[in-house]
């Protein structure tokens, strides 16, 4: 869990530990639902007070815990909504049989099957090896979105108790041993310098990036393919980035809409070189990353860093994980958990920013009704019927696989005309290339030399309908395109 | 820096290493120099071998001590070692044959560290002498985790291009994507025989060359068998090159016993090679088993081989001590030669009491816990008269406190 500033954090051993199997989750739950009610109750308070959400919201969110809505009404009422409530209001929930969790479809191409679903739903044991890799990407993309726009949120609403990283004491971390705690002697020197001097701006970027997180993971598992251990394991690297800087240095480390494009990019290259014999050079995961290459240097190394250079997983890690993030889909499918607030039940003034194992633990808490997923998870939805939600959120959809933005849609059209050519080829080229009608524009409409990180500070001005047309012209200075 | 550059010790593809003495504590170190590639970013050989060794604390593994980030580069901080085990060989050996004492004592730590870092789902993955390091104490350590990996985490992305060609398991050259620890082990055995003669037990030209200079001395496999490998590994063959050897037909050689390649070796010793050895992975000794094998833990031990304990397998088990308390340790060691007998003969003494499933012809615990005693008190003083006949070589020993632990086999 990334950054807590609250005692009650879960080291990911301690959940893997005490988190209750998936056959024992419902009376586990019910145990919990204190816990649900009260926290649900300043859910209303830190919404309502969140600078950039829109008023209606909470009404929104209300109507679509009614119940069973169809996916058209559920577009229409989250219009005024978060993509994060737009994404929960598009399933249809139906009760399960037997009380067991579903899984979700184990493919997202086309309409899933719903016997499927429910054959699927019979096996506790989730399959790393053999899950769908574009489904673990919708689920990884949701939590991260949701994880980055709640901790936006708080940022936004109080600025300066979250400066993130910023050095506690200015004097050279070599010279001031006896001030750290014990953890800190245990760190390579190299880590101990990352942890006193790196801020969270290394991975942060000038402007939150135009494409959604989902869409940049999927572009990655397309032009950088990698198995699902090194997608899983970005949650357990996050985590302990937050965890160390924490109890290292005191400092927080914090996941936004800002710096997860970068964390995801960089942990990516670390993951792959680390885990599989089979990896690409760096000068590839920036071009598919949409980065300098220089940039993605620095950024590995300072991914290395800030883990201390620790990258084993054990398998019963890499499948809690796993299952947690399963169990966190389905609780995000369910209208009856309120979304989540970084206000925790105990401390009700004090807003700690979300970290993987942390939110996910919140969602699995309150999410008591199992619920089953509507054929309706599907990709093949077209931008049309995309839910138009507030500008500047435009990043938050991808936090449903159903609202995926059309940039990715864009984005995944124009790739499949290039599969021919994808495997060994750059994926930036200049915008007057004779290739550039089909280029892919991960860029809107911004001219900065960060490619993909849009001018999006106000943001105000960059709705869906300009942002396609955005994409459709040439003239941008950085475009991304298929391999 | 905290370290003073000293003379450069080696160069490879992506490093180079010096010799270095730090600063604040006068140790001897080795610092390893990576260059940060603006093409490949942070090398992931470098990446592997610093979270890979950062995690392995045992003393037949090069210690990483600690990792400063320059400019430039990366400087790797480790543990020095003298020479390697080549080079150790080559001065040392006759003809590059080690004595027997001195082969059993490394192949012993050899086969111990292998297992601590299977234990910890590692596999090393490029076994050889030229990465086994010895120090003035005699330990030897398994350095260069270059090429090693995590296997806990199933990822099908092996590749076979793993271990210098002399030291591939068959399996591994009849195109395997699926192999496991058994991959450390098949390298364990040719380096065996390779300290006992001197030469290395295969040497093939090319991958084929060297499945056929395997089959001509551990015999050519049943069809059967091949047929299985082929299996295994056609899946996931699609880079082309790596065609299924399925229809391939070997020359049928039959087996040569090791003892006519080895005439010098002892039974047990080739007992213990010929399961190491095996061209069938699966039936290959794992690395913790081998540690229990009569080569080691048997006191009678035939002629011309000293009896064991001449270099009592040094107590391993416990987490690294620090230099310094190391350098004691070897100051100690001639008072304490008589504590040590007896250490090592209870250590026996466990594990034949241990082992017993295994091998059930052994003594009982009892016979064997007197017996051992007995022959390590007075085999200590050939010891120290056979460290001290070669000079340069001390065996080292540990403290007998913790016996204990040791007998008990954990980490």
């Amino acid at each position: 869990m990334l950054a807590l500033a609250h005692p009650f954090q879960h080291t990911p051993v301690d959940c893997s530990a005490h988190r209750p199997s998936p056959s024992s989750a419902p009376s586990s739950r019910s145990t919990r639902s204190s816990t649900r009610k009260s926290s649900y109750s300043t859910h209303t308070i830190s919404s309502s007070s969140s600078a950039a959400v829109p008023t209606s919201s909470s009404t929104s969110r209300s109507s679509s815990r009614e119940g069973p809505s169809s996916p058209k009404s559920a577009v229409s009422q989250s219009h005024s909504s978060y993509g994060l409530q737009s994404s929960q209001s598009i399933y249809q929930h139906q009760p399960t049989r037997g009380g067991d969790p579903p899984l979700p479809p184990p493919s997202g191409n086309g309409p899933s099957d719903p016997s499927h679903v429910a054959q699927r739903a019979q096996s506790d044991q989730f399959n790393i090896h053999t899950y769908d890799p574009q489904q673990l990407l919708r689920l990884l993309a949701s939590l991260l979105t949701q994880i980055a726009t709640t901790n936006d949120n708080l940022t936004h609403r109080d600025p300066n108790s979250l400066t993130s990283f910023q050095p506690r004491v200015p004097t050279s971390p070599v010279a001031e041993h006896h001030n750290h705690p014990p953890i800190w002697r245990t760190l390579t020197t190299a880590s101990r310098e990352a942890l006193s001097s790196t801020s969270s701006l290394t991975f942060h970027a000038r402007n939150i990036p135009s494409i959604t997180l989902e869409a940049y993971l999927i572009r990655i598992l397309k032009y950088c393919p990698a198995s699902n251990e090194v997608f899983l394991s970005l949650l357990v690297y996050f985590d302990r980035m937050s965890k160390l800087a924490k109890e290292a240095s005191g400092k927080l480390f914090v996941i936004d809409s800002y710096n997860i494009h970068r964390l995801v990019i960089a942990g990516v290259t670390v993951a792959s070189k680390f885990f599989s014999d089979v990896f690409y050079t760096n000068s590839r995961y920036a071009k598919v990353g949409g980065l300098p290459q220089a940039e993605l240097n620095q950024l590995e190394l300072q991914f290395l860093l800030l883990n201390d250079f620790r990258l084993m997983i054990s398998m019963e890690e890499m499948q809690s994980y796993a299952e947690q993030l399963i169990r966190f889909s389905q609780s995000n499918a369910d209208p009856s958990v309120p979304p989540f607030t970084p206000y925790s039940a105990s401390y009700p003034h004090t807003p700690s920013p979300a970290g993987p194992t942390k939110f996910m633990n919140y969602m699995d808490s309150h999410h008591q009704q199992p619920s089953e997923i509507s054929p309706s998870y599907s990709s093949d939805t077209r931008p049309s019927e995309t839910p138009q939600v507030g500008p500047n959120r435009s990043y938050r959809r991808s936090t449903s696989t159903f609202s995926a933005t059309s940039a990715s849609d864009v984005a995944s059209e124009t790739e499949t005309e290039f599969d021919g050519s994808t495997d060994d080829e750059p994926t930036i080229r200049p915008t007057h290339s004779s290739a550039s009608s089909e280029t892919m524009s991960l860029h809107s409409t911004a001219s900065d030399a960060d490619s993909m990180y849009t001018d999006d500070d106000d943001g105000a001005r960059e709705s869906d309908s300009e942002s396609v047309a955005a994409r459709g012209t040439p003239g941008r200075d950085y475009r991304m395109m298929s391999p | 820096m905290n370290y003073v550059q000293l003379e450069k010790l080696g160069e490879g593809t992506y490093a180079t290493v010096y010799k270095g003495r730090s600063r604040t504590t006068n140790e001897i170190v080795a610092l390893k120099e990576i260059h940060l590639d603006a093409e490949e970013g942070t090398p992931s050989t470098a990446i592997r071998e610093i979270s890979l060794m950062k995690e392995l604390k045992h003393v037949n593994i090069v210690r990483l001590y600690d990792v400063i980030h320059t400019e430039t580069k990366l400087v790797l901080i480790f543990e020095y070692c003298e020479r390697d085990l080549k080079k150790y060989m080559d001065a040392h050996g006759d003809r590059g044959a080690l004595d027997p004492v001195t082969v059993r004592s490394f192949m012993y730590q050899l086969l111990k560290g292998t297992a601590f870092c299977h234990e910890n789902r590692v596999l090393h993955r490029d076994l050889k002498p030229q990465n086994l390091l010895i120090n003035r104490k005699g330990e030897l350590k398994l350095g260069d985790f270059g090429l090693a990996r995590a296997f806990g985490v199933p990822v099908n992305t092996f590749s076979n291009e793993v271990v210098t060609l002399w030291y591939r398991a068959p399996d591994v050259l009849l195109g395997s994507r699926t192999y496991s620890t058994s991959i450390d082990v098949w390298s364990c055995g040719c380096i065996f025989a390779e300290m006992i003669s001197g030469v290395p037990l295969f040497r093939g030209r090319d991958n084929q060359d060297q499945l056929l200079h395997i089959m001509r001395i551990i015999g050519t496999p049943d069809d059967r068998l091949l047929r299985r490998i082929a299996t295994e590994a056609a899946p996931p063959s699609a880079d082309g090159q790596q065609a299924p050897p399925a229809p391939k037909q070997y020359p049928r050689y039959p087996k040569i016993p090791f003892q006519q390649v080895l005439p010098k070796a002892s039974p047990q010793a080739l007992d213990l090679l010929e399961r190491l050895l095996q061209f069938d992975p699966s039936k290959r000794i794992s690395a913790a088993d081998a540690l229990n094998h009569p080569y080691f833990t048997s006191t009678a031990m035939a002629f011309p081989v000293p009896p064991p304990g001449a270099m009592a397998p040094p107590n391993y088990n416990f987490p690294h001590p620090h230099a310094h308390h190391q350098q004691q340790l070897s100051q100690q060691q001639q008072q304490q030669a008589h504590a040590q007998a007896q250490a090592h003969a209870a250590y026996l003494a466990q594990q034949q009491g241990m082992q017993q499933g295994v091998y059930p012809n052994q003594a009982t615990q009892a016979q064997a816990h007197a017996q051992a005693q007995a022959q390590a008190q007075a085999q200590a003083a050939q010891a120290q008269a056979q460290a001290q006949a070669m000079g340069h070589f001390i065996p080292y020993q540990g403290s007998v406190p913790n016996v204990p632990q040791y007998a008990a086999g954990g980490r």
